[in-house]
């Protein structure tokens, strides 16, 4: 079989650039990330993995709790920049935005994925930090309005609870201003660990509010 | 601190800046943006109805529950 597969594997770059034309593959010291696709079908693979796609849920992620801040919010901070489409939303609030992502070449996949990123990016109030998540809260003394996180699926993957257990909670809290709001995002697969984090959400925070998913959200109209 | 309380999608689209109004229904179909914030709105879900009550069921650092999932269907974890 070893020596089938020195003969026969192909590596995971040519089989995706022979399946899709528009493919874009980027190699660093923390992951592969392919951009592929056209239109509304483009989407972010890291490792292999379907990490996100180009859905107007990822705006909501940001204009929901923006607009829900009960004064005119000044700061936010996105947690996994993913194709970009929510650290773009929250800039079109004119705040001080900053995103947190672990593998450095996913944000210079952004303009594969928006037109505008060149110009986006341009903004003095783009904050751009490659770092995990969770390390940067830890090292950071500043608070933020609203705190979006998106974190990678599935949820049940080794070493994902570093996102989703108590301690990280702590920790985000530790970083909301006053009257500030968290949004995250849970795809939910197992009812049990979607259950271990509703609980988590409601002994952390004053108010939670959860809202299910529209099921036929990826109709996105291209172009626009 | 006070729970936050939930405005109508009108009151939401007024607070919202002309050009995050505009890029939220850069994907949207046709149509108001109070409408399109309510389709959102409207899916609500009551939180105890997805709460567990065994407060052994939380995920933290030593006891990462939705972690191993093979693990947890064969009984070992």
């Amino acid at each position: 079989m070893l020596a089938g597969a020195l003969f026969f594997s192909r590596d995971f770059q040519e089989r995706i650039s022979s399946f899709y034309k528009n493919t874009e593959v980027r190699r660093d010291y923390a992951a592969s990330v392919v951009s592929t696709g056209t239109g509304p079908g483009r989407v972010l693979l890291v490792n292999g993995i379907g990490m996100t796609s180009l859905t107007p849920i990822t705006k909501f992620m940001v204009h929901l709790p923006l607009a829900l801040h009960r004064e005119p919010p000044k700061s936010a901070l996105i947690i996994c920049f993913g194709m970009g489409t929510t650290y773009r939303s929250a800039l079109s609030w004119d705040l001080e935005t900053t995103t947190v992502e672990l593998v450095p070449d996913v944000p210079k996949a952004f303009g594969f994925y928006h037109a505008d990123a060149a110009q986006i990016l341009h903004n003095p109030k783009v904050h751009i930090v490659i770092d995990d998540g969770r390390r940067y809260l830890k090292r950071t003394r500043e608070k933020f309005d609203v705190i979006v996180i998106d974190p990678p699926p599935p949820p049940e993957a080794a070493g994902s609870s570093l996102l989703y257990s108590v301690e990280f909670y702590d920790l985000v809290k530790q970083h909301l201003k006053p009257h500030g709001i968290l949004q995250t995002w849970f795809p939910v697969g197992e009812v049990l660990v979607a259950q271990g984090f509703c609980v988590l959400l409601t002994t952390h925070f004053l108010t939670c509010v959860v809202w299910a998913r529209l099921k036929d959200w990826e109709f996105v109209p291209w172009p626009p | 601190m006070n729970p936050i309380e939930m405005p109508t999608p009108e009151q939401l689209v007024a607070r919202m800046p002309a050009a995050a109004q505009k890029d939220l229904l850069e994907w949207a179909p046709p149509g108001n943006l109070a409408a399109y914030l309510d389709l959102v709105l409207s899916r609500e879900i009551p939180i105890n109805r997805v709460l567990n009550p065994n407060p052994e069921v939380r995920i933290t650092d030593d006891d990462p529950l939705n972690e191993y999932f093979l693990l947890r269907r064969l009984g070992l974890f």
